[in-house]
């Protein structure tokens, strides 16, 4: 969640924005009282966020007061913290917020403490395994990103082939159907992966967007990174990062899948290392045609 | 018992308990600068803002609530509606124009616990109505042009969820 700020920050959404008379009282005078716009607010602010949407189509004032205030306070309210204020911010992230669905968070739970019990489902154990190091061996130290929640940890492959798999249930995590086919949120992925310096190593990352349940899970996007680290590449700490964006109707799952081994066949650790493994949803932008 | 005097737009006079009228945040202070009455001769504090009617009432929620801890803010962060009590709730059936009159004194004298309380009537009133209902409910006009309203409609089938 701390990230949330800064990537409401760099948003630059354009929204058209519906002019009103500032003269005329309409939307203030309700009931035939008139509600200086601070207190209308004040109320609006108690309305659910499900009703906000429809009260935002009352009239041109309350459209205003409602999406240049009242989202961004609801969403602060949701969220127990002060949010910057951003004109540019479309305030259907704000409803999301309200709503509850887990954008821009980091789906994956890394939790490099234990290999077991884990939320990783090794696939392969090649060599002496997997292993985890904390604080990474042989490597610098893992850069500032809060990605890493503070853990100064990494999992680390042997000499022979070591995957492991983490899968991510959309529906489970709170993204509707309806949302997840018309919305097509960004999906961004990214990992951070190095070698030791006195052995070189492959690192490779799979992520896999499916559709429904596993058993049944077809595949309609796919995206593979492979690194062989030596030589300058090795002693260092890198990051891919990839987006997914317009894939299409259907996605319900996420896998990542994430490896490597060295390539010098040495008995232990010292293969490629992984930490800070992320698959963040993002909202697209606004608006977009709803079929 | 220390009673203070207040009086309403309309020129009624009431005799409070301070514990009471110490409810408005905006009397309090009053109170603390101007200094406690001392004659019973004291002129009545003038509330211009505020009918008799509708002081009437204030002073009635007060009365039930004096005793009440202060609010906390923490303990309803995402403001929830559905938690008014029953003697608020029996209080607040009233027409709505005396229920805006109660957010508008609540407002002026500044009683956090009765905004509150009114805020989320008004809020439940709201809840769950189309736009057109709730134009209806508060005698609002419809002022989008038909294109306008067609954007706005569209922006919004983005939270529709089927």
């Amino acid at each position: 969640m701390e990230q949330f700020p800064d990537k409401l920050r760099n948003m630059t959404i354009s929204e058209n924005r519906i002019t009103y008379d500032e003269t005329c009282n309409n939307g203030l005078i309700v009931n035939d009282k008139y509600i200086p716009e601070e207190l209308l607010s004040t109320i609006l602010c108690y309305i659910d966020h499900k009703t906000l949407v429809s009260c935002q189509i009352v009239c041109k004032r309350w459209n205003f007061l409602i999406k240049s205030y009242v989202w961004r306070k609801k969403a602060e309210i949701t969220l127990g913290h002060a949010l910057p204020v951003d004109e540019s911010t479309m305030w259907a992230k704000y409803y999301f917020i309200c709503d509850k669905k887990p954008f821009y968070k980091n789906l994956i739970i890394n939790n490099i403490t234990t290999l077991f019990p884990n939320n990783w489902t090794i696939l392969n154990f090649g060599g002496n395994g997997w292993a985890v190091e904390c604080p990474p061996i042989g490597v610098p130290p893992l850069p500032e990103d809060p990605i890493f929640n503070g853990e100064n940890a990494c999992f680390v492959t042997s000499y022979n082939k070591c995957l492991k798999v983490q899968v991510i249930n959309l529906i489970e995590q709170g993204f509707s159907k309806y949302l997840l086919d018309n919305l097509q949120p960004i999906i961004k992925v990214s990992e951070y992966y190095s070698c030791r310096w006195d052995c070189p190593a492959v690192y490779n990352c799979t992520v896999q967007l499916l559709k429904e349940k596993l058993d049944s899970e077809e595949l309609f996007a796919s995206y593979n990174y492979k690194k062989l680290l030596e030589h300058g590449d090795q002693n260092k700490w890198f990051k891919f990062e990839h987006e997914f964006r317009d894939y299409g109707k259907g996605l319900r799952s996420i896998k990542f899948i994430h490896g490597g081994q060295d390539t010098r066949y040495w008995s232990g650790h010292y293969g490629s290392k992984m930490a800070g493994a992320s698959v963040i949803l993002e909202l697209p932008e606004f608006p977009k045609s709803i079929d | 018992m220390t009673n203070i005097k207040l009086k309403s737009s309309d020129d009624q006079v009431f005799d409070v308990d301070v514990k009471v009228a110490q409810c408005s945040i905006t009397i309090k202070t009053m109170l603390e600068d101007l200094g406690m009455p001392e004659e019973e001769e004291d002129e009545p504090i003038p509330l211009p803002n505020v009918s008799g009617s509708v002081l009437k009432k204030v002073l009635e929620w007060a009365n039930y609530h004096k005793d009440d801890p202060p609010i906390n803010e923490d303990e309803n962060p995402e403001k929830r509606t559905d938690d008014i009590c029953e003697w608020d709730m029996e209080f607040l059936k009233v027409d709505q124009g005396t229920l805006f009159e109660l957010i508008l004194s609540a407002n002026y004298l500044d009683i956090k616990g009765l905004l509150d309380v009114t805020c989320k009537t008004v809020a439940n009133m709201i809840k769950g109505k189309t736009p057109e209902e709730i134009r209806k409910t508060f005698n609002i006009k419809n002022d989008f042009s038909p294109i306008e309203e067609d954007q706005v409609r569209k922006e919004n089938e983005w939270c529709e969820e089927k």
